[in-house]
C-alpha cells in the first residue's frame, strides 16, 4: 500500500504540471482534447450504502494493477460520507456527496482543500448529484432542480440555474450543458442549459426517466440513457412498456435518435459497450458491444460471468472494459475485459462501486 | 414516490419503510390467554408489602419451552419504565434500537429477526400488516402488570391460533382490577427527565356493580428529545445535538370487565393511541438537516367472552377491529413529500378446550384475520389478505411430565386492486416439546422442543413501489431447543435460586433480503442463516439481615448467527447484521425499609453493520449502567412511590444501530400515587 501511494504521488506531480503547462490558467478546452495516449489509472468512486457514511475513493493503478484503500481517508482522516460523484478537472478533484450535502475539492491524491456544504435559502441540503467540468468550471446537478456551477479558480460557486425536477447525468459539449430530468422517475426531458449566458435554453424530449447516464460521445452527439419504465412489470400493460435505452442527442439540431437497448453504457471511439437488464425481464440481461458506424450488436461477454453487474467503464487509451459487481451485503469487484471480451482481471474495491474516473493523458 | 434505483437510495428507504411503517405499527388484537393465570402477579400488585414466604415453582421452570416472566414487582425492583428496558433482561432476545424517547425499538428473538416475533398485548397480537415488525415503544409498562417472553412454542394450548403462528411472543398483559379493600382505586404517574421529557398518567379502576368493573387509563408523553452526542468520524470528533427528535403521544384505554354468571365473564377494551414525532435519522457526515415528522393514529376496539361449561371444557371467543394510520411528511429542497398509510384489521377467533383425563388435554382454535392496506403512493396495489388458521394442540402433563403437541394450518389467500396478487399460501407447521422432572424431591427439569414456523411476506415485501416482489415465499424457520432448568429455596443463605441454561439450534431459510438487480433493488427469497445459541438465567434472593434483602438476576446468551447462503459469496459463514455474538446483562437490588437501592447492566459485544464482517463495519461493544433508588411511603390506604434514576451512567454514546448514537448520562424522576 505504502508504494503504492508513493507511485501514485510520484506519478500525480509531473501529471500536474503537464496540464497547467497546456494552459495557464488551469482551464483545458474540451473539444481540442488530444486524444489520451496514456492511461495512469482510474479513481474507484465507492458511493456507499444509504445513510452509512460510507462511500470511498480509491485509486486503481495501471502500472502496478493494484488498488488502494480509501484515498480520503488516507489523507483526511476522516471518512468522506456518500460519494455520489467525483469529477476530475485540472489538478483537482471534485468529490459530491449527496447526502451529505457537499462538493469537497481535493487534489489528486484525496487530500481535502476546501469543503463546500450546500443549501438552499431555507437552509435545506439541496442533495447535490452529479459533475462535469469545463472552461474552468466544475457543473453539479442538484435535486433542488438547479445546475449550479463552480469555479475552480476561485473555488466559489458563482451561479445556479433551474433545470427541471430531480436533475441526474449531465455533460458539457460546446458551452452548452445537458442534464438529465428523471423527475425521480416521472420526467423525460434533457435540459440545455447555455454556459455563457448561464440561462436554460431549451428542453429535448427522451424516453422515460433519463438517469445517470450522459455522456458526450465526442462525434457531435451526446449520449443519454433513459431507464424506463419497468417493462413487464405486473401493473403494466404490454404495449405500455418503455424498454431502457441509449438514445443520442444530434447537438447541432437537438434531434433525438434511439442507438440501442441499454442500462449502463460507455463509448470509446466507434464502439458503444453497453449492460442492459430489464428489472421484469430477464430473459433481455445481456452485456454487448455496439457500433455506431456500422450499427451491429454483438456479444461482449456473457452477462451471467459477472455475479451482479452494476456498471461498466472503457479505459479511454486501451479500451480495456471494467464492469462493476455489486455483491448484496459486501464488498464491490471490479472484472477487467480486453476490448475483445477476454476476462483480464478482477478486483475488489468498496461498498456500492458506481462509476470509474480513468486519469489519462 | 421514491425511487429505489440506486444503492445508495435504496437501504435509506428500506430503514424509512422501517421507521415509518413499523414505527406506526397498529397494535393488533389477538385475545389469548387471559391474566386469571398471573394471579400470583397480580395480587403481589396489590398488596406489595406482603412477603411471600413459600413460594410457587415459577412457570418458567416449569415451561418446556423457554419462558421468561417479568411481574410488576420485578419491574419496580429494576426500576425500568419502558418496555424495551425490561425486555433487555431477558435472554435471547435482541432489542434494536435507533436511539431516544421516540426511536424505533424492535425485538428479534434468538437473530431470527423482528418480524418472526410476535407481540401480544392484553391476549390481542399487536400486528403491521405493512411492515410486519412492531415498535414495542409505543407502550407503556405504567398500567401493564406482566411481561412474558415465550421463545418457541408455549406450553399453554388455551390460546388462539395465532399465538401458534410465531417463533418467538412477547405477551404484554395489562393490570386487572382487583377490589379487595375499596371498590375503587387510582393509580396516578408522573414522570419527568431529561431532554424535556414529561409522563403523567393516570388508571382509574371503579368496580361499578358486583360483577362489573370498569377500568381507564389515560397517558401523555413528550419530549424534547435533542440530546448531545459525541461521535468519531476518523480522527474528527462530531460533537452535536440530535435534531428534530421530539415526541408528543397520547394513549387511553377503557376496559369493561364483567362476568354474567360463575362461568361466563366478558372483556370489552377501546384502545386510542395519536403521537407526532419526528424522526432524526442516522447521522450523515456534515448534514444535521432533519425535518421528517410522523404521525400516527391506531384505534382499536376488542372484545374477550369465556364460558366455562365445566372444569374439563371451556371456549373463548374473542374479535377485534383496528385501525391504523399513517402520515410521513418531510419537507426537503426537492420538494414536500407527504406520504400516508391507512390499515385495518378484522379479526375473530374461537378456542374450545377440553380435558379427556388421565392429564391429557387438547385444544382446537380457529382464527380469521383479515387484512386491507391503503395508501397514496403512486403505485398502491391497495393488497387486502385473508388469514385462516387453525390449530389443534394436545397435551399431557404430569408432575413429572409434561408434553404438547400441536399442529398449526395456515391458508392465506391475497387479492389487489391493481396488478397481481401473491398466489394462495397452505402451510402446515408442527411443534413439539417436552418437560421431564426425573427427581421428585429435587426441582430439576430437563426440556426439549422443536417448533417449524414462517412468516408471511409483508405487504412491503409484496407490494411495496417497485421493490415489492409478488413471487415471495415465507422465510421459514425450524428451531430446536434443549435444556434444563432448577430452582429451589431455602438453600443456606439464599431463600431461592433458579438457573436455567438452553442450547438450541435455529434454521432460517427463504430469508427475505432486498437485493440488487442491475438497476433497481428488489425483495428476493435468498438468505439462509444458521444459528448456534445458549441462554442462561439466574435468579437469587438472599434475606441478609431482618433489614436486608438482596435480589441478584443475570442473563447471558451466546449467538451465532452464521448466513450459510452461498459457500463462495464474501458473505459465508459471516455473522448476520446486528447480532452480537454475546450479550447479557443484570440486576442486583438491595431493599431495606429506608430504601432500594437497584444497579442495572446490559452488555453487548461487537456487531457488524455489513453481511459481511470487515472491520470497517463494525460497531464497538457497549455496556450500558443504570442505578434506580427508590422508596414507598405508606399512610392508611396511600401509597407513593419514589424513585430516582440514573441512566447511562459511563456517559457514552454507544449506538445500538450505526449512526443512531444513544443519549449520555440522563436523569428520570417518577412520582407513583396509588389508593
Amino acid at each position: 500500500m505504502k508504494k503504492n501511494w508513493l507511485y501514485l504521488a510520484f506519478m500525480a506531480i509531473p501529471l500536474v504540471g503537464g496540464l497547467t503547462a497546456c494552459d495557464n490558467e488551469d482551464i483545458p478546452t474540451p473539444t481540442t482534447d488530444p486524444e489520451p495516449t496514456t492511461t495512469y489509472g482510474a479513481y474507484i468512486v465507492n458511493t456507499g450504502n444509504w445513510g452509512a457514511n460510507d462511500g470511498s475513493i480509491q485509486w486503481f493503478d495501471m502500472a502496478s494493477q493494484t488498488v488502494s484503500s480509501d484515498l480520503y481517508q488516507a489523507q483526511n482522516g476522516k471518512g468522506f460520507g456518500d460519494v455520489q460523484d467525483l469529477c476530475v478537472y485540472g489538478s483537482k478533484m471534485y468529490a459530491i456527496g449527496s447526502t451529505s450535502s457537499k462538493i469537497e475539492i481535493l487534489d489528486l491524491q484525496g487530500k481535502l482543500i476546501k469543503s463546500i456544504p450546500l443549501n438552499n435559502g431555507e437552509n435545506q441540503p439541496i442533495q447535490p448529484r452529479y459533475a462535469t467540468a469545463a472552461e474552468g468550471c466544475v457543473f453539479f446537478s442538484a435535486y433542488d432542480g438547479t445546475v449550479s456551477k463552480l469555479d475552480t479558480l476561485s473555488q466559489e460557486i458563482t451561479g445556479s440555474v433551474e433545470v427541471g425536477a430531480y436533475p441526474e447525468a449531465l455533460t458539457c459539449v460546446d458551452g452548452k450543458l445537458y442534464v438529465n430530468i428523471s423527475g425521480y422517475g416521472s420526467g423525460d426531458k434533457v435540459a440545455v442549459v447555455d454556459v455563457k449566458s448561464w440561462t436554460k435554453t431549451s428542453d429535448i424530449t427522451v424516453k422515460l426517466n433519463p438517469y445517470t447516464v450522459c455522456f458526450d460521445g465526442k462525434d457531435g452527439y451526446v449520449y443519454v440513457v433513459s431507464n424506463g419504465n419497468y417493462a413487464g412489470g405486473p401493473n403494466l400493460p404490454e404495449d405500455k412498456w418503455i424498454y431502457q435505452t441509449l438514445q443520442r442527442i444530434n447537438v447541432q439540431t437537438n434531434e433525438v435518435e434511439d442507438v440501442c437497448n441499454a442500462t449502463y453504457a460507455a463509448k470509446k471511439g466507434d464502439n458503444i459497450y453497453v449492460l442492459y437488464a430489464e428489472y421484469y425481464l430477464p430473459e433481455r440481461n445481456s452485456c454487448f458491444v455496439y457500433n455506431v458506424k456500422t450499427k451491429e450488436q454483438k456479444e461482449f461477454i456473457d452477462i451471467n460471468d459477472v455475479p451482479s453487474p452494476g456498471g461498466i467503464a472503457v479505459d479511454p487509451v486501451s479500451e480495456d472494459v471494467y464492469i462493476i459487481s455489486q455483491p448484496y451485503g459486501s464488498l464491490n469487484d471490479v472484472y477487467v475485459y480486453s476490448k475483445d471480451g477476454q476476462f483480464k482481471k478482477k478486483f475488489e474495491t468498496g461498498n456500492a462501486t458506481t462509476n470509474i474516473r480513468f486519469l489519462a493523458e | 414516490m421514491k425511487r429505489w434505483n440506486e444503492p445508495a437510495v435504496i437501504v435509506g428507504y428500506r430503514f424509512f419503510i422501517a421507521v415509518c411503517l413499523c414505527v406506526l405499527t397498529g397494535v393488533g388484537s389477538v385475545f389469548a390467554q387471559q391474566a386469571d393465570s398471573d394471579s400470583i402477579t397480580g395480587k403481589v400488585h396489590q398488596i406489595p408489602d406482603v412477603t411471600v414466604s413459600v413460594r410457587k415453582t415459577p412457570p418458567a421452570v416449569k415451561a418446556t419451552s423457554p419462558l421468561q416472566v417479568m411481574g410488576k414487582m420485578e419491574m419496580e425492583r429494576l426500576g425500568v419504565h419502558e418496555v424495551a428496558d425490561a425486555v433487555r433482561h431477558f435472554s435471547g432476545v435482541t432489542v434494536k434500537d435507533y436511539g431516544g424517547i421516540g426511536g424505533l425499538k424492535t425485538i428479534s428473538v434468538r437473530s431470527l429477526g423482528s418480524q418472526h416475533t410476535g407481540v401480544v398485548y392484553d391476549g390481542v397480537a399487536v400486528s403491521d400488516c405493512q411492515s410486519g415488525q412492531v415498535d414495542i415503544s409505543r407502550f407503556s409498562l405504567d398500567n401493564v402488570s406482566q411481561l412474558t417472553m415465550t421463545i418457541g412454542q408455549s406450553d399453554d394450548i388455551y390460546q388462539t391460533a395465532r399465538a401458534f403462528a410465531s417463533a418467538g411472543v412477547l405477551s404484554i398483559q395489562t393490570a386487572r382490577p382487583d377490589f379487595q379493600e375499596t371498590s375503587y382505586h387510582v393509580n396516578a404517574n408522573l414522570k419527568a427527565g431529561s431532554f424535556g421529557l414529561v409522563n403523567p398518567s393516570i388508571l382509574y379502576n371503579q368496580r361499578v356493580a358486583d360483577h362489573t368493573s370498569l377500568s381507564v387509563y389515560g397517558d401523555f408523553l413528550r419530549a424534547d428529545g435533542n440530546y448531545p452526542f459525541k461521535m468519531w468520524n476518523g480522527n474528527n470528533l462530531i460533537d452535536s445535538k440530535r435534531n428534530n427528535s421530539d415526541i408528543r403521544t397520547y394513549r387511553a384505554e377503557a376496559t369493561l370487565y364483567t362476568s354474567f354468571t360463575s362461568k361466563q365473564d366478558l372483556q370489552v377494551k377501546a384502545y386510542l393511541f395519536d403521537s407526532e414525532r419526528g424522526l432524526p435519522g442516522g447521522v450523515i457526515y456534515d448534514n444535521l438537516y432533519a425535518a421528517e415528522r410522523l404521525f400516527d393514529k391506531n384505534y382499536f376496539g376488542q372484545f374477550r367472552y369465556e364460558n366455562r361449561f365445566s372444569d374439563r371444557l371451556k371456549l373463548q371467543a374473542l374479535g377485534k377491529f383496528n385501525y391504523s394510520w399513517n402520515r410521513d411528511y418531510n419537507e426537503e429542497a426537492s420538494g414536500i413529500s407527504d406520504d400516508r398509510y391507512r390499515q385495518t384489521e378484522t379479526y375473530l377467533s374461537a378456542t374450545l378446550w377440553g380435558d379427556l383425563g388421565k392429564g391429557f388435554s387438547l385444544s382446537l382454535a380457529q382464527d380469521f384475520v383479515y387484512n386491507y392496506l391503503h395508501t397514496n403512493l403512486e403505485k398502491c396495489q391497495f393488497p387486502q389478505r385473508y388469514t385462516l388458521l387453525t390449530a389443534v394442540a394436545a397435551q399431557y402433563q404430569r408432575t413429572s411430565l409434561t408434553a404438547t403437541a400441536s399442529l398449526l394450518n395456515t391458508y392465506i389467500t391475497e387479492d389487489v386492486r391493481i396488478g397481481t396478487a401473491a398466489a394462495d399460501r397452505k402451510r402446515l407447521s408442527p411443534a413439539f416439546s417436552v418437560s421431564w422432572k426425573p427427581f421428585e424431591e429435587i426441582g430439576l427439569r430437563f426440556r426439549a422442543s422443536y417448533k417449524d414456523i414462517f412468516r408471511t411476506p409483508t405487504f412491503n415485501d409484496l407490494y411495496y413501489l417497485i421493490i415489492g416482489n409478488s413471487q415471495l415465499r415465507p422465510e421459514t424457520t425450524k428451531q430446536g431447543n434443549v435444556g434444563v432448568t432448577w430452582s429451589g429455596s431455602r438453600l443456606g443463605f439464599l431463600d431461592f435460586l433458579s438457573v436455567s441454561a438452553d442450547t438450541y439450534y435455529n434454521k432460517v431459510k427463504d430469508k427475505i433480503v432486498a437485493v440488487p438487480t442491475m438497476f433497481v433493488w428488489k425483495m428476493t427469497n435468498v438468505g439462509k442463516v444458521e444459528t448456534i445459541g445458549l441462554d442462561v438465567n439466574l435468579s437469587a434472593e438472599a434475606r441478609v439481615t431482618d433489614w436486608l434483602k438482596c435480589y441478584l438476576t443475570t442473563n447471558y446468551s451466546f449467538m451465532q448467527a452464521e448466513d450459510v447462503t452461498d459457500p463462495n459469496s464474501k458473505t459465508w459463514r459471516n455473522q448476520i447484521v446486528y447480532t452480537p455474538r454475546h450479550s447479557g446483562g443484570g440486576n442486583f437490588t438491595l431493599e431495606t425499609p429506608w430504601i432500594n437501592l437497584s444497579y442495572n447492566l446490559t452488555y453487548a459485544s461487537e456487531r457488524y453493520t455489513l453481511a459481511q464482517n470487515l472491520p470497517s463495519y463494525r460497531i464497538k461493544p457497549y455496556s450500558d449502567h443504570g442505578i434506580s433508588l427508590s422508596h414507598k411511603f405508606s399512610w392508611k390506604r396511600h401509597q407513593l412511590r419514589v424513585q430516582l434514576d440514573a441512566l447511562n451512567l459511563s456517559n457514552k454514546n454507544y449506538e445500538v444501530i450505526r449512526f443512531y448514537p444513544m443519549p449520555g448520562r440522563n436523569y428520570k424522576i417518577s412520582i407513583n400515587y396509588y389508593l
